[in-house]
């Protein structure tokens, strides 16, 4: 169980003792040892955009998932092979003919609901449901009691040893559009999954990107050893523990400030792992291109266009993977790349499905294809960088602006844990709710069929990544993050709770909101 | 970006919209009492025990402002035009170190997390990079003998003895000096001033602000260096590093006279500085009266909103401004008091849409050209839009009432029960009842009242404002449609129990405010947020005591004055010791 009843003051005594005791020793430095493995590495990367809106017209294809395939969570699941809709020559308006050459490595999945009705939902994308922007004080207050404070899986991944276990260069790279940062959440005290979890700050300029993965201090890509500048780097490091060690031991320091300077300490432990680590030569590595400058996202536009800014992003990510610096990438959409006046909020707001629609396939086609293209390489053994990651493309948003049958795309198969090729539809059809987020307006009452739970992918992408509900579930919490319904009053007209019964229309499949997707987990 | 989180942690007490079960009661009995107490110490003044040691306070990092301002100010020496770049190019660099976030005030924070060790390496290397990349640079900041890469003994010496030691912001040891000199012959020539900086800028002796040099003076208790002294006064005024003036008072002893002190502290609250004195003040009111959490009004427009509306919007950017001109006016325009904000009937609305939801024509922001609100509709701090304002067609008098309860007057409201919170509802739309009666009826069994009784009067006293905060004297029912069902009068009388020893009613808004600036109440929370602000810790009511005195006499004393809790602080003795357990 990864589960740890330790207090935070607990942990942060003992690594900090531990800290004092023991010497960084050279033997324990890390290596990345990859290419040596059998098993091959698994990779996890999510691309997604906020507060949608869409006409399903636009997401879906022109075909159904209309062979109802097995009766889960008490009602009748559909699937099909995925394919292009015969008259758009793609899959649909949105997934277009970017992705045709990857059709076989794809699933297209409908009916996944987040558990809370509500419409600002970022955070949850990636599986954290406590801390929610905006809102009323009813839900927020909801959100706080019935969720723990957990971190968004990627960094959950980051920070476990299972699928670590070596430091890495980098842990996770947190792309942004800039238009909202929210998504990633990372834990107070990393490695300590009850520390609470922190907003983490977006990497918002591709040459931060590659100094850390592949700038002065990095390991050095013909060499196996540390470079100078990272040797450098350790011992300045070690300089600079050495000051705290002479603080700590030093005149008025309270058992409180040890406390502190042995967490600050820890801290200081961890960046020099990662300053020192080494790689090993991996066949398919390149060192990117340096960025000339350095250009942020706020230079789209004025100083780079956005299709070579994206480019740049998707290049160093890319490289990273394949050398093995990082195992990890996110990166949200927003702003920086809609079409139309206004942004995606606003029309999400106000059913302006179009450019909802061009911002969406616009990120697909310059940001997650071209990830996609650039992994799907031989990694070794007739497997692909691709093949051997799982990709999830998607919005937080579906056809309302709620989390509702939230479009989620998927690439790869994490090293053969996934079935491809697959659309499937989890919706539980002939359940008409009314979900609309607006009543009046220009933007149209939707009503929409319940689905399954959205945790249920949460679970399958850490098991796709190699862990075990051992390593991620905690007491009395299911589903990652949780699954507690939380919705509008029904007295609204826009709740997923029957005002009649005051049931929820997802009560019925809570009790599955832990376990892996049905149909697409190979057995 | 961070900022939502912490709404929502605070949202957790505005989540009391209703309590129809039980579970209060346990609480009853330790609520009470301890708002009681709450309220006699505000009337009765805090207890003083001169010879109480002060609270224990640890080490804190440099918050993120200080941590900016302070490697700005370390640029001191540089042409204009590199710091206005070197400033710039620290941007990016500046925003991969985590936002803070406080419980209560950002400017405490002081976790320190791998983001932050990351963040702060990436900065240093950053800023040592762009000292290092031009002589004139390199020489303005190492001194006149440093080349871009190195200097010689005599070159590094007066750098540790003269510009290392505004980096940590006393001077140096003589071990200390050692030690950097050993690192500096360890890095490599081709950059050793780079390797340098970047650890100098990563040491706990500048990330920190470290207290570990004061003198024994009683038991546990230290009065601080006079190196720390400055930086406490520096950074809790200035959000920076001293400056030369004042490093100089500690490093000649003038600044542990009192004469000297005074001096500093007299210099440092006025003239050129007086700026930072109101944006100190703007800081606190912010996160004491919850900026944060005024609403957006109209994000969910339904048919009953529009309708309740009647064509009158409002932003929340127009409520929060009103806010910051009324505390601005009362404590830097004029000498007002606590009870002049409780109390104001001056209109400080100068967006159009605010002025047009109190009637009243815009104010230009010219202190001589004051607006009066119309008579008798509203007073004080506690009618202005922002703590009116709800984003639906109703009013929520329970959330008022624990906003004010919680903000304003520091009462403990304990969190709901989980099986409280998990069926949250608001009362359900009666065309023949009031919100007033809908939540009164809610919440009307004795045990909810155990909590209710103190939430529920504040946020009726204010039901004379409808959820847009427009002054009504009737209430209008709207189903979701939009069509109106009935207009029913609103009642504003309440028992308040502002503090549980008074009973006193109150007839409307206007009687109500009189009734909370009259409890002392307000004062009291006041000081004690504030206490909670400066010294970056939760005041303990027993050692903090004198301090907390002297807070609230400056601030509710016979001369007391708003802007004098902002200036003072450091005169309490307080502030110069700390306690080391």
């Amino acid at each position: 169980m990864f589960y740890n009843p330790k207090s935070r003051r607990q942990f942060l005594v003992g690594s900090g003792k531990a800290f004092l005791a023991l010497p960084v020793l050279e033997s324990l430095l890390p290596r990345w040892a990859s290419a040596q493995t059998s098993t091959p590495e698994r990779r996890f990367i999510a691309v997604w955009l906020p507060l949608g809106g869409f006409n399903a017209l636009d997401l879906y294809p022109t075909y159904a998932a209309d062979v109802p395939t097995a009766l889960y969570s008490n009602h009748t699941i559909y699937q099909t092979a995925l394919r292009l809709s015969p008259a758009l020559g793609a899959i649909s308006k949105i997934y277009s003919a970017a992705l045709n050459p990857y059709l076989a490595k794809l699933n297209l999945i409908e009916g996944l609901d987040c558990p809370i009705g509500f419409n600002h939902g970022e955070n949850t994308f990636l599986g954290h449901y406590r801390y929610l922007r905006g809102g009323d004080s009813v839900r927020g207050g909801q959100m706080l009691a019935m969720y723990p404070d957990v971190a968004s899986i990627d960094q959950f991944l980051a920070y476990s040893k299972k699928f670590y276990p070596q430091i890495p260069v980098r842990r996770s790279v947190n792309g942004t559009s800039g238009f909202l940062a929210a998504g990633r959440m990372g834990l107070l005290i990393p490695g300590d999954p009850n520390s609470g979890s922190t907003q983490l700050s977006p990497d918002r300029t591709p040459h931060k990107i590659f100094d850390d993965l592949f700038g002065p201090g990095t390991p050095a890509l013909t060499s196996s050893g540390p470079s100078a500048s990272q040797l450098q780097s350790k011992t300045l490091i070690d300089q600079v523990l050495g000051d705290l060690k002479a603080v700590r031991s030093g005149r008025l320091i309270s058992g409180a400030d040890k406390v502190k300077l042995d967490s600050f300490a820890t801290e200081m432990q961890e960046l020099q792992q990662k300053l020192i680590a080494t790689s090993a030569v991996l066949p398919m590595c390149s060192k990117p291109t340096t960025p000339t400058d350095n250009l942020t996202i706020d230079d789209i536009g004025s100083n780079m266009d956005r299709t070579t800014f994206y480019d740049l992003y998707t290049s160093i990510i890319a490289a990273g993977i394949k050398c093995g610096r990082t195992k990890i990438a996110t990166m949200t959409g927003g702003n920086n790349i809609e079409s139309g006046s206004g942004n995606l909020h606003s029309w999400g707001h106000d059913g302006k499905t179009d450019d909802v629609a061009n911002t969406m396939r616009w990120t697909l086609e310059n940001v997650f294809v071209p990830l996609l293209r650039k992994l799907d390489v031989d990694e070794g053994g007739g497997k692909t960088y691709l093949d051997n990651s799982l990709m999830i493309f998607g919005n937080d948003n579906s056809k309302i602006h709620k989390s509702w049958s939230r479009p989620i795309l998927t690439a790869g198969s994490a090293g053969g844990f996934l079935k491809t090729g697959n659309y499937v539809d989890y919706r539980q059809r002939g359940v008409l709710t009314k979900l609309a987020y607006y009543g009046t307006g220009n933007f149209p009452a939707h009503e929409m069929y319940p689905g399954i739970l959205y945790n249920q992918l949460l679970v399958t992408a850490l098991q796709a990544m190699g862990l075990t509900p051992a390593d991620y579930d905690r007491p009395g919490i299911l589903g990652y993050s949780g699954a507690a319904l939380i919705d509008n009053d029904p007295t609204s007209g826009t709740s997923g709770i029957n005002l009649a019964t005051g049931v929820h229309a997802h009560t019925h499949c809570l009790a599955d909101a832990g376990k892996l997707l049905p149909l697409l987990v190979k057995a | 970006m961070k900022r939502f989180m912490l709404n929502l942690q605070i949202l957790t007490a505005l989540t009391l919209l209703v309590l129809p079960f039980q579970n209060c009661a346990p609480y009853r009995a330790k609520v009470m009492q301890e708002n009681d107490q709450s309220s006699v110490q505000s009337r009765a003044s805090f207890q003083c025990d001169s010879n109480a040691a002060p609270s224990e306070n640890t080490q804190r990092r440099l918050n993120k402002v200080e941590y900016r301002n302070t490697l700005v100010a370390l640029l001191k020496g540089l042409s204009a035009a590199d710091v206005s770049a070197i400033t710039a190019s620290l941007t990016e660099p500046l925003s991969s170190i985590p936002e803070d976030i406080g419980v209560k005030f950002d400017r405490s924070d002081s976790q320190i997390s791998q983001p932050h060790v990351v963040g702060y390496l990436y900065v240093a290397q950053s800023y040592a990079k762009l000292l290092t990349t031009s002589l004139p640079r390199a020489q303005a900041f190492f001194g006149a003998c440093a080349t871009q890469t190195n200097m010689d003994d005599t070159c590094l010496t007066r750098f540790l003895t003269d510009k290392a030691a505004r980096i940590y912001r006393r001077p140096l040891t003589s071990a200390e000096v050692a030690t950097l000199k050993a690192d500096y012959a360890s890095y490599s020539v081709d950059d050793r001033n780079y390797w340098l900086l970047t650890r100098m800028l990563m040491s706990v002796n500048f990330l920190l602000h470290l207290e570990n040099k004061g003198s024994l003076i009683a038991v546990e208790v230290y009065a601080i260096s006079p190196y720390e002294l400055a930086n406490r006064l520096s950074y809790y005024l200035l959000q920076t590093m001293p400056d030369q003036e004042l490093y100089a008072a500690a490093a000649d002893g003038t600044l542990q006279t009192e004469i000297g002190f005074q001096r500093q502290l007299v210099r440092l609250t006025s003239g050129t500085f007086a700026p930072k004195i109101q944006s100190l003040a703007g800081e606190f009111y912010s996160a004491w009266l919850g900026f944060d959490q005024v609403p957006y009004p109209g994000a969910n427009p339904t048919a009953a909103y529009m309708a309740m509306a009647a064509g009158e919007s409002l932003s929340r950017e127009s409520m929060v401004r009103e806010i910051k001109n009324l505390t601005d006016y009362y404590t830097f325009q004029t000498s007002g008091t606590v009870d002049d904000l409780l109390t104001s009937d001056i209109s400080f609305a100068q967006d159009r849409d605010l002025a047009g939801i109190y009637k009243v024509a815009p104010w230009n922001g010219d202190p001589t050209n004051l607006i009066k609100f119309p008579k008798g509709e509203r007073t004080g701090l506690l009618t202005r839009a922002a703590f009116l304002a709800t984003p639906s067609a109703q009013t929520n008098p329970v959330m008022r009432g624990v906003t004010i309860r919680r903000n304003i007057l520091c009462d403990e409201i304990p969190p709901p029960p989980d099986s409280v919170m998990q069926q949250l509802r608001t009362p359900d739309l009666d065309r023949s009842m009031t919100t007033r009666e809908r939540y009164a009826a809610k919440t009307g069994s004795a045990f909810c009242m155990s909590c209710h009784s103190q939430i529920n009067p504040v946020g009726f006293a204010l039901e004379g404002f409808d959820s847009l905060g427009r002054y009504r004297t009737t209430e209008k029912i709207f189903d979701s449609d939009g069509t109106l069902l009935n207009s029913l009068s609103v009642n504003t009388s309440v028992q308040p129990n502002i503090t549980t020893a008074d009973s006193t009613n109150s007839s409307d808004a206007e009687h109500f405010n009189i009734l909370v600036a009259e409890s002392g109440k307000v004062q009291a929370c006041m000081v004690k947020q504030y206490f909670q602000f400066t010294f970056a810790r939760e005041p303990d009511l027993a050692a903090d005591g004198c301090t907390l005195q002297n807070m609230l006499d400056d601030v509710a004393g016979p001369s007391g004055s708003l802007k004098k809790l902002f200036t003072n602080a450091p005169q309490s003795k307080n502030f110069r010791l700390r306690h080391v357990h």
